[in-house]
Formats: structure tokens, sequence, C-alpha cells
């Protein structure tokens, strides 16, 4: 096991998730107006209290003396305390983490297997007719703003034909339906929304990867050898091919959770999204900094491991 | 033959059917942006045009909303916004995203080292949840809308000059350039750079589809410019009225489509100009 | 050995690519005959057609191959007429390859042992555990140690001639009667090459194989091959016993290539020295941080020469001795960990900061590869006004006066033409002619030269050669010459320094080290490399 090289990543992590610290407390402390506004809300508050409040968090202290206390804060697990829903934004956040997860599982599964699919289908005939098409299909799907996407997907299948649920994350009456056939009919259409776009990605990187692999030496040697197309297709060609596919899905959880915001928007899912929209409509400042931090260190990590999970699996990487 | 001369890149380019397609589409859209003024039937946002979700007709081209407004003038509006904001935005990143990737893949080191972290970061932090706050900071007004998608855009314009400017820099006539004693900044702009152009120019044209969707997004979400149209605020106003009228859905969100795609085609034939496949 | 019955007969075969840019004509016209047991050469330059021969008969045609016409037959059979599935038991079995790269022609993420057995199970259809128990005696045929480790491991954690002898296994496992060897040698260093080919010469002994050695290297030939064809554009031109190739060939393309290769071996030529001493290099240490693990590695390890006005040196060494770094420092675009440079008697890391100018002039290099020597985006006036303009005050109209004089002292005439041309548009001889232009453009003391004719085509070897003799000789520039080859470096320097792991091992004039070696590592250097024969040497046999 290759200690060196993950100690190596781990160290370079600490800047990342650094510079989100400061880049949240700038945003903060660079927003126009008193900060103070940004923990107690533009409510009138008496003066009084106002200056406690000032105090109490540290504000009348030199920027740097803050930064300090805030990082404590944050390690400490207190992410600050949202005035208008009157809770623990830390706790706000994990209540509402759940569905956000199950969306992101789903379409990251649903995207990467549809994708990888659909990739090795067109590098198994480069250029050729098969190919052509699903590049096509993939530049499309990328195209597609999704939520212009989730919004037709539900004019058709819910509002004109009926078949699945408008939105939401479950029904209020579940009547005869069983319970995770019901949770599943809800997934359904944000699944195929927020995956596609992954989809598209993969299915490119796949095909592109694959054809790339196919053109290497060693397929030449193992040809030589009088493998069969097959055997070289599956057994030289595709491990190679699809071991950067992992890091590719984890360097694009960013842009799925971005998705997800707004597809949660669309379908209406009580994610963390939609918490998070919720939060800049009512200004609820300690809230979306919370979620901010949350979010970021989230994708940080998780791209981390599946860096990890990269050098197990590679074993250029793996051994010496 | 050097594909950076227009006649032996049209020569070339032509040739990629659907380049050409994606070409055509976005000359259709960047004229009718131009001309929208005289092209609409009604000026911007006139509420009561009509009466409320009018099918498409002879007097309202793509029918009206939920107040009336006609849909096609909107249409036409929209462009203007959606063009214009994602332009300006793709010509600031990618000046800033050359500087520093060039300084940054060239010099190595430090500056390099904050670059990198810098688009790490970047990477991390997804797009929508930096833009959200940003612009419930500061405000969301145009200005802002182009500032933040510039923000956004320009990490990954750097990280490809930087990573072609790194290869460069290893080949001998770099390296003979500095033997001959040029300066360092000739070296970068006037040896180095150049020698990236085809790549910036293919991701200039992807950027900017990507600024596009970013743009339609933040507006669907309700935090674009409310003062003017945008395709993606004439989503959100449609999220509503799924029932009445599929048309407010389908005509906006079909023209922001149709740009993306044909910006995306159009990389696509160029990077086929720059980067020829061997195919029988 | 049968006679009368070739075990392989290639009958004017054409083999056509069809490209993006169109048709090439990769073989046009080969003739060859091959019997059991022989162990015959294909030899030729670059872009001859020697390896897409060989594959063709296998039918491992490239993207957009075709065959036009010929015939191929194996042991009686029409291989050309075979269906896929009747060659795919051919190949790996009865024919079988070893190719150039290991490294890249070897599966990075499947185990070697499981490379082997692979073809094994294939074609013997025995089950994996035999198949195993014969992947380690063939491991041990090779002369591989500590097999039962080698077996699991992965390509990249054996070192190239580890990986090779591995592939020889590979295309030995199912005793095949003929192995096609493609430039096997040609990536690996100068004493494991002649490793590798004893291993082949035994191998085809032992086991009665016949080999067909492709190469651009006449020496390997000499070496190993009984009978030789020789290929240029496609076509095999000349075909005859070794012997009477090197001494009695019969084709000019032939001719004129041993020609080349012989007058590398001249030992003629003397450099016109001054008397000033130049360059001093005083106990020099460079020492690298390795990536991941950050143990140093001792690049350059304490050397020390001089160099007098307008002498050649030599530095000669395989790659990984030190010898690029060498010149990295010398030029200043490294630092040196310790030790002392002295130029023009400056010190060079002052001679840099406080007369930056005036060391570029007078300090310029030729690199290895033509290609990417030259900025492509600029035309050739403009790449060799960029130094004159730099370094001295002249008109537009000077400036190209002086620019189409250089290109007429490096024999690229008419200069108005190339003048105006796009590297391109040029050859890599020509290429390396403007390399060469840039170089004494600025008219500096010293020019080194890091392998600058290793990439290019033996023919024009000779002549860019001679082209820096005669420059030395106008412009009594001292030349550093760097390189591998040490036929090259006979044919130009006086002095040479042999170099290895980071130091000097041996440094002298050219005779002594050729005729009387002291170190053990040149002397190895020395026997490893082969040599052609010419009219006062034989073939020598080890």
């Amino acid at each position: 096991m290759n200690y060196s090289y993950l100690v190596k990543r781990g160290i370079q992590i600490i800047p990342v998730v650094f510079g989100i610290l400061i880049i949240s407390f700038l945003m903060i402390h660079l927003a126009p107006g008193d900060a103070v506004f940004m923990f107690i809300g533009e409510s009138g508050a008496d003066p009084e209290f106002e200056a406690a409040i000032r105090t109490r968090l540290g504000l009348d202290k030199s920027l740097f003396e803050q930064f300090i206390l805030y990082i404590k804060g944050i390690f400490s697990g207190d992410l600050g305390r949202s005035f208008v829903l009157n809770e623990d934004v830390s706790k706000i956040i994990f209540d509402r983490a759940i569905p956000t997860i199950i969306l992101m599982l789903s379409s990251i599964s649903f995207g990467a297997i549809f994708g990888i699919l659909i990739g090795v289908y067109a590098a198994s005939k480069p250029y050729s007719m098969r190919d052509n098409i699903s590049m096509v299909i993939a530049l499309f799907l990328y195209s597609l703003p999704n939520f212009w996407l989730g919004q037709m997907l539900i004019i058709v299948f819910s509002v004109n034909w009926g078949l699945l649920p408008v939105s939401g994350m479950e029904s209020m009456i579940l009547g005869d339906k069983s319970f995770l056939f019901d949770r599943f009919t809800h997934l359904v259409l944000p699944t195929i929304t927020l995956g596609s776009t992954l989809a598209a990605f993969v299915m490119r990187f796949v095909r592109s990867s694959m054809i790339d692999v196919l053109g290497q030496d060693y397929i030449l040697t193992a040809k030589s050898k009088g493998l069969s197309e097959r055997k070289i297709f599956f057994k030289h060609a595709l491990k190679n091919a699809l071991l950067p596919v992992i890091t590719y899905i984890g360097l694009r959880l960013g842009y799925m959770l971005s998705g997800a915001v707004v597809i949660e928007s669309v379908f209406g899912w009580p994610g963390l999204g939609l918490l998070m929209l919720d939060a800049l409509f009512e200004r609820d400042y300690p809230l979306i900094m919370g979620l901010f931090i949350v979010i970021s260190l989230s994708v940080t990590i998780i791209t981390f491991i599946v860096d990890i999970l990269y050098t197990y699996l590679d074993p250029r990487i793996r051994l010496k | 033959m050097d594909v950076l001369k227009i006649k032996n890149f049209w020569k070339i380019f032509k040739q990629n059917k659907l380049g050409v397609v994606g070409l055509i589409i976005l000359l259709i859209f960047v004229f009718l942006a131009i001309f929208a003024p005289l092209l609409a039937r009604f000026p911007s946002l006139t509420t009561g045009a009509g009466e409320a979700f009018l099918n498409p007709s002879f007097k309202h081209l793509l029918g009206t909303d939920n107040l009336g407004r006609d849909l096609y003038s909107e249409l036409l509006f929209g462009a203007r916004i959606t063009l214009v904001v994602s332009f300006i935005a793709v010509i600031t990143s990618t000046v800033v995203g050359v500087l520093f990737g060039s300084i940054a893949g060239y010099y190595g080191g430090i500056i390099d080292s904050i670059l990198m972290r810098i688009t790490e970061i970047f990477l991390v932090i997804p797009p929508i949840f930096l833009a959200l706050v940003l612009v419930a900071i500061f405000g969301a007004n145009i200005t802002n809308m182009i500032i933040v998608i510039s923000v956004l855009s320009w990490p990954q314009t750097a990280r490809l000059v930087r990573a072609e400017i790194l290869s460069l820099k290893e080949r001998p006539y770099c390296k003979a350039a500095i033997a001959t004693g040029e300066s360092d900044f000739k070296i970068i702009f006037s040896e180095l750079v150049p020698n990236t152009m085809t790549t910036i120019i293919v991701n200039l044209s992807l950027t900017q589809a990507t600024a596009i969707l970013i743009e339609s997004a933040l507006s669907f979400l309700g935090f674009g410019d409310s003062s003017m149209v945008s395709w993606g605020l004439m989503l959100n106003n449609a999220q509503e009225f799924f029932r009445q009228s599929w048309f407010m859905v389908f005509f906006p969100g079909m023209s922001i489509f149709l740009v993306v795609l044909s910006l995306n085609l159009v990389g696509e034939g160029l990077n086929d100009v720059f980067n020829p496949r061997r195919k029988k | 050995m049968n006679l009368r019955n070739p075990l392989l007969k290639i009958e004017n075969l054409k083999m056509h690519i069809n490209t993006y840019e169109g048709k090439i004509k990769a073989v046009d016209g080969v003739n060859l005959e091959l019997f059991a047991g022989e162990i015959i050469g294909i030899v030729g330059e670059s872009g001859s057609g020697k390896s897409m021969t060989s594959r063709t008969i296998l039918k491992l045609l490239p993207e957009g191959g075709e065959v036009i016409s010929g015939k191929i037959t194996f042991k009686g059979r029409d291989i050309l007429q075979s269906s896929e599935e009747e060659i795919r038991t051919i190949r790996g079995s009865k024919i079988s390859f070893i190719f150039q790269n290991p490294a890249t022609f070897l599966n990075p993420v499947l185990k070697i042992g499981d490379q082997i057995i692979e073809n094994i199970i294939l074609h013997q259809k025995i089950k994996k555990k035999k198949a195993n128990e014969s992947a380690i005696r063939l491991l041990t045929d090779v002369g591989l140690r500590n097999v039962d480790k080698i077996i699991d491991c992965y390509p990249h954690q054996l070192s190239g001639g580890m990986q090779q002898r591995a592939m020889i296994a590979m295309a030995i496992s199912c005793n095949p009667d003929l192995i096609i060897a493609d430039e096997c040698t040609t990536a690996l260093d100068v004493t494991t090459q002649l490793q590798i080919l004893n291993l082949l010469k035994d191998i085809s002994k032992k086991i009665n194989i016949s080999i067909i050695i492709i190469t651009h290297n006449l020496a390997v030939v000499a070496y190993l091959c009984t009978r030789t064809y020789v290929m240029h554009e496609g076509k095999t031109i000349e075909e005859a016993k070794t012997n009477d190739l090197f001494f009695d060939p019969k084709h000019d393309y032939t001719k004129k290539l041993l020609k080349s290769s012989r007058i590398i071996n001249e030992e003629k030529f003397y450099s016109t020295e001054g008397e000033s001493e130049i360059l001093k290099v005083d106990g020099i240490k460079k020492i690298f941080r390795l990536p991941r693990t950050k143990d140093p590695l001792n690049a350059v390890d304490n050397v020390s020469f001089k160099l007098k006005e307008g002498e050649i040196f030599g530095i000669a060494g395989e790659s990984g001795s030190g010898k690029t770094t060498i010149a990295n420092l010398l030029m200043g675009l490294l630092n040196v960990t310790s030790g002392e440079i002295t130029f023009l008697n400056k010190e060079i890391n002052e001679f840099v900061k406080k007369d930056r100018k005036k060391f570029r002039k007078n300090i310029q290099m030729i690199f290895q590869s033509p290609f990417g020597s030259l900025n492509p985006r600029k035309t050739i006036g403009s790449i060799l006004s960029l130094p004159i303009n730099i370094h001295f005050k002249n008109t537009k109209d000077k400036t190209k006066e002086k620019v189409l004089e250089l290109l007429t002292m490096v024999e690229l005439v008419p200069p108005e033409i190339f003048f105006d041309r796009h590297p391109h548009e040029l050859s890599g001889g020509e290429q390396q002619r403007v390399a060469i232009a840039r170089a004494i453009s600025t008219e500096p003391k010293l020019i080194i030269s890091d392998e600058a004719v290793a990439s290019l085509d033996t023919s024009i070897r000779v002549d860019i050669l001679n082209l820096l003799k005669r420059i030395n000789k106008k412009t009594k520039v001292s030349l550093i010459m760097i390189s591998h080859d040490l036929s090259v470096l006979k044919n130009m320097c006086t002095r040479i320094a042999i170099m290895h792991l980071g130091k000097i091992v041996e440094i002298g004039k050219k005779e002594e080290i050729f005729l009387n070696p002291k170190h053990e590592y040149t002397k190895s250097l020395l026997t490893a490399t082969l040599q052609i024969p010419n009219k006062e040497r034989q073939t020598h046999d080890k």
C-alpha cells in the first residue's frame, strides 16, 4: 500500500480546505453593509442587543482574530445559529441532508452505468455509425439545460400521462402503493434529469479513453499472440480504459451538486439544494454560509476518498 | 498547412457537417438578438399584449404567457441578454485565464502551486452554490452576473493553458529561446502562447456554452436580473403553469438548448480542424 | 536445415495504408525467403517498410492498411488467403513477435505471469496450473532470477532488460517456428543490448527457431544474421550473405548506407585548437530529489574537465549517465548544487546575473530532436533573425543579409526560399541545419550539441557531422559533443570523457580511450558497442 502517496494527497487537501474557509469568511465580511446583520437578520433590533451580539460574535476584534474564532467554531461543529428558523445550523443541515444524498447516489449510479455502457458500445467500432450516433447523443445531452429537461419530463410523464408524480419525495397519502414503490416513482424523474448530464460526459470520456487504449502498443502485442478481438477488448483494453473513469466521476461531483440545486428546485425535492434556495430568499446568512462550507468540504473529502480508491486500483501507483 | 489562416481553416471546417449546422444556428440567433427591436411585435415585458395562455397564432407567433406577454417578443429580447452576458464573461475569463495559466505554467514554483490550489478550490465548490452566494451578497444585476460567471469560468481556462505551456516549455525551441537570451515576457507571449491558440479557440466556444447554462440556471432560480427578460427567467415563470401552457416551457428552453448545442457543435468542428483524427 | 522448401516465402508483397492525408505505399514490392533454423536480418532506415512488412506476415495491418498484391507462404499455407480465425492459431504459437519497447508493449495492469500464461492456455489448451509451471520454466530459460516473484509482478516493477526477457519468454512460450524481432534492442542501453542479442542467439540454437531481425543498426545485423535483406522505400533492394553484403554490396543505396556508417568510424579528424582555456568545470555536483520518495539522485557527481578554444570535446554515456544534466548546467538552465563552472574566466552564476546577454551570446546549444527545436508557428527567417536582433544592433536589411549568409553556410540553398518556409515544410536533416545556423548566429565561443545526430538517418548523419567540422575549422568555435554513440564521438572529438552514473570514469585523448581503455566501464562499453565490419576487421563472434 503506497502510504507516501496517500500522505502526499492528504497534505494537498489542507490548502483547499483552508481556501474554502477563507473564501466563506471573506464573503461574510466583504458583503456590503455591516456583518452583524448577517447574523441577526435585518429586522431592526434594539442597539443594546446589537452591541451584545457584536461582542459575543467578536465583531469588535481584529479581522485576524475573528478568523481564528471562526475556524475554531467550525471545527467544533458550531456553524452558528439560524435566526430565521431558530435552530442550530448544523442540526438543520443534518436533518435535510438525506434526500440530497439519496438523489446524488441514484443519479451518479444511473449516469455512470448508462454512460459507461454507451461509451463502451461506441468504442467497440470507432468512427462507425454507432460511434457517431452515440457521440451526437452525448452532445445533445450535455447541451440540454437540465432544469428544462426536468420540466419537459414532468409535463410529459406527470401532467399529460399521469404516470409519475409531479414533485416531492413522497406522496402525502400512500393509498395502496407500497412505501418503496412510492419512493421509487418519485425518484425516477429527478434521477434521470440529474444523471443525464453525467451520463453524457461519462460517455464521451469512456469512449475516448477506450479508443486511446485500443491504440496502445500492448494491444498490438495482444493481437500478435492470437487473442480474439473480444478477449482483447474486454480483458486487455477495458480495465485500462475504465480505471480513470473513477477519478473522472469524482471530478464531476462538484458540478453534479450544482445541478442538484436546480433539480431540487424543479422537482420540489426537499434536500439541501432547496434548503439553500429558501435560505437565500430569507436572507438567512448563517444557514447560507453553513451550507456553503458543509457542501464544499464534503466534496473535498469525497474527492479525496475517490483518489485513494484509484490509487488502490491502479497497480502502477499501488506498488513501488 | 497552417490552419489558422482563414482560407485553409474554412476548407477543413466545412467538411464537418454538424459543425457547419451549429455555426448556422448560432448565426441565426445572433441575428435575431441584434435585430430584436425590429423583429419583435411588442416591446419587452409588455403585459396584456394579448390574453393569457394563448396558443401560437399569427398575431402571437409562439403564444402568450400567464400575463398575456407575447412569447415571441420576449424570446427575442431574451436572446440579447443571454448572448451578451455570456460573451463578455467568456472574453474576460479567457484573458484572465490565459494570463494566469501561462505565467503559472512557465514559472512554476509558488505561483504555479497557488494557481493549482485555486483551481482545485473552484473544482470542489459547486459552481451554482458559489454563484448564488455571491449574487445574494452583492446583488442580482447584469454586471454582477457577468462578474460571477467570469469568476467561475477562468480557472478551467487557466488550467488548460497551464497544461499546454508546461509541455511546450520542455520543447527544445523554448530552451533554445532561453539560450538565445530572449526575455521571459517575450518567450511566454511570443513563442509559447501563440502555440496554444488552437486550444484557446476551441475552449472559447465550449466556455460560452457553459456560461449560458449557468446564466440561465441562475435566472431560472430567480437570481438573475429581474428587470430584464431572460430565457431562464421565462422558465422560472413557467414553473407554476405546466398545466395551462406547455409553450411557456418549451420555447425558452428550446432556445437555450439550441444556442448551447450550436456552440458545442462549433466547438467540435473547431476541434476537428485543429486536431484532426486519422480516419479512413 | 531444409534447403529446398523455405519456411517463409514472401513474393512481391505490396501493402498500402489509406490515411487522412492520402495513400502511403508502406510496402511496395518485397521478396523474401527464410529457411528453418536461420537468423536473417532486414535492415533499412526509418520509413523503409521493414516493420510494416513483418506485421503483414501475420496480417496485423495498421488502421487503413490494405494488401494490394503479393503472396505470403508459411509452411505451405497461403497466409493472405487464410481466414482471420486460421491466422489467430498461428499468431503467438507458430510465429511470434518481440517488439521494440517492452515498457509500452506490455499491458501495465496485468501481471507478467498472467500475460505469459494467457498465450500458453490459448494455444496449448492446458490447465492454468500446468501453464503456470511452464511460465516459470520459460522465465528461467531466458535468464531471469527470482522467477516466482516476477510472475506476480507488474511490468513497471521490472527494469527494461528484464521486461524484454519477459517478452522473449512470452514469444517462445508455445515453441514457435519463427520469431520476428522488431528493433527489439533499440530502446535498451548498450550493455543490455548485447545480452539480449546473445540470448536470442542461444535460443535459436537450442530450440532451432528461425529469427527475423529487423533493425536500422547494421552492426546488429553483422553480429547475428547469416543473411540480410536491405529495404528502401518499401522494396527489398538487395539480399546477400552478411559478409558479402558488407564487403561487396551491389545496389547503390546499400553502398551509400555502408559508406555513411563506415565514415563515422573514421579516426582521422582533429580539431584546430587555440591556446586559451575557455571553460573550466571544477568538481560540480547536481543532486535532484526524486518526486515521490524524496531520495537524493546524484545526477552529476563531482565532474571536472577543461576546454580550450576551438577544441572538440566529447562526453559519452548511456541514458541516465548525467550527460544531459551537464549540458543544462553549462547552459545555465539548471543550477549546480555545489562546485564551480568558469566560462571565459567568469564564474557562471555571476556571469548570468551581471552580463546575461554576453553569456547567452557566447554559449549556444543544438538539441537532439530536430522536431521541436524550431517554433512551428514561425518562419525560418524569423527564427534566425531573433538571436541576431537580440545580440547585434542591425538594420532590418542587414539582419536579413546575415540570415541568408547563415543559411548558405549550413548549405540550405537557395537561402531566400528557406527564409520564408515554416519548420514543418523542412525535412529532419534540414531542420537540424537550421538549428545549427541558429546556434552559430550569435557567433558564440562554445556550442554544446546534445545528441544532435541521434534522431537522423545514417546517411544524413555524416553530412551534419561534416558541417560541424567545417564550422569549427572556419570560426574556431569550441564544441562539446554529447552522445551515447561512441562512433560519432570517435569521428569528431579530440578528447573524450566517459560518464557513468554521474561520474566521469575516464577522460583522455580519443586514441587512448579506444585503443587502451583503463576503466572497467569503458572497457565494457567498448566491447558492447557493436561495430560494423570494415576492411581491417572481421565480424567478431562472442
